[in-house]
């Protein structure tokens, strides 16, 4: 195998790991791509990375996929791109294709619904932690605030794609945040 | 025809969950739950309990379970893949193209503009997920101790489903 690709198959694999070994959503996969690209592979500067991070978090889909394509991109163009998407996809894809597999035959079993219904009350608490612990920077004056009330009181009323609330949420900005 | 569906809805998500994965849900529950019903209100909730027990991001668990669930093997990769596509798109053009466009005071504003705008439809599913989740007082006692271990610190969010989920098999298992 050719150096190039070689040392393409290999951050393939490292990224591979990455997202095979972090539970619990994208945002845990950050600091181990930072900890295997910057400090121990040392393909990509700290400055770059803080770069590809901030960008990351402008654009719209998972913080995870967009920071792996962002540093395949800087680190080696299109082909690096698509491999890290990939390796950062396919832990998940596999895990819930199995999972997803053997869930949709089970859950009608007394057990697993008695499981389920423990597991997803305290679902309840993970994701209103993590909804508080976002508004607590997202919200940083009282603009942030008023508007989040209104946003959510028309989202309620209307019932209104979530879509046009993002672009509603931005056209304000235009007009207040310039 | 599904396919081009399942496609198209989470091409949608794709691109309009500014704020990472936890911002697509409400994305999601539109989508799969209220317009296609691909999912129940319930099995929306058991594949965000599943999400956390897996590996990856939240979003990408999602496209591939409701792909799957949908379409199989093929579904789920049309899913998945229609979810990163934006991702690979839009980091590809500000990479080649727009690498200042943060600085640019419209694209600013804007972005700054979102944050209402997520924390609102976060706040939405919240809501959603208090409501659908909570059954009874055991469930209610079972998410406020949770909740509060997990504030301070006290366990993380994989072994606090896990013991959840036990807890719940020895409650409602035996009646």
């Amino acid at each position: 195998m050719p150096e190039r690709h070689r040392h393409t198959f290999l951050l393939f694999l490292t990224f591979l790991k990455i997202g095979a070994f972090t539970w619990g959503g994208g945002y845990a996969m950050i600091p181990l791509i930072r900890r295997e690209l910057v400090e121990k592979q040392k393909v990509l500067s700290e400055d770059a990375f803080l770069e590809a991070l901030s960008i990351a978090q402008s654009l719209p889909g998972a913080l995870a996929v967009n920071t792996a394509s962002l540093v395949g991109l800087m680190i080696g163009g299109v082909t690096l791109q698509l491999a890290f998407v990939l390796a950062t996809a396919l832990p998940s894809f596999f895990s819930i294709v199995v999972l997803a597999f053997f869930f949709l035959r089970f859950r009608e079993l007394p057990l697993i619904q008695a499981f389920f219904r423990g597991a997803l009350a305290v679902v309840v608490s993970v994701i209103v932690l993590a909804v508080w612990q976002i508004g607590r920077k997202a919200a940083e004056d009282s603009v942030d605030l008023v508007l989040t009330v209104v946003l959510l009181g028309f989202l309620l009323v209307t019932g209104i794609h979530p879509l046009f609330v993002v672009l509603l949420g931005g056209g304000l900005g235009l007009f207040l945040r310039r | 025809m599904t396919y081009l569906l399942l496609f198209l809805a989470f091409l949608r998500v794709g691109f309009f969950s500014f704020g990472g994965g936890l911002a697509a849900l409400p994305l999601i529950e539109r989508e799969i739950v209220d317009t296609y019903r691909w999912l129940s209100k319930p099995e929306f909730l058991e594949l965000l309990a599943l999400s956390q027990l897996t590996p990856g991001p939240i979003a990408i668990n999602a496209a591939t379970f409701t792909g799957f669930k949908v379409g199989g093997m093929l579904g789920a990769f049309v899913a998945t893949g229609a979810f990163c596509l934006p991702s690979v798109l839009l980091t590809l053009l500000v990479v080649t193209f727009l690498s200042r466009f943060r600085e640019n005071p419209y694209v600013a504003g804007f972005l700054r503009g979102l944050r209402p705008a997520l924390l609102a439809l976060l706040l939405r599913v919240a809501l959603s997920v208090i409501q659908d989740g909570i059954h009874d007082w055991f469930g209610l006692l079972l998410s406020i101790t949770g909740g509060a271990l997990l504030f301070f610190g006290k366990i993380e969010e994989i072994p606090l489903l896990l013991l959840g989920g036990i807890l719940g098999l020895l409650w409602y298992g035996w009646r």
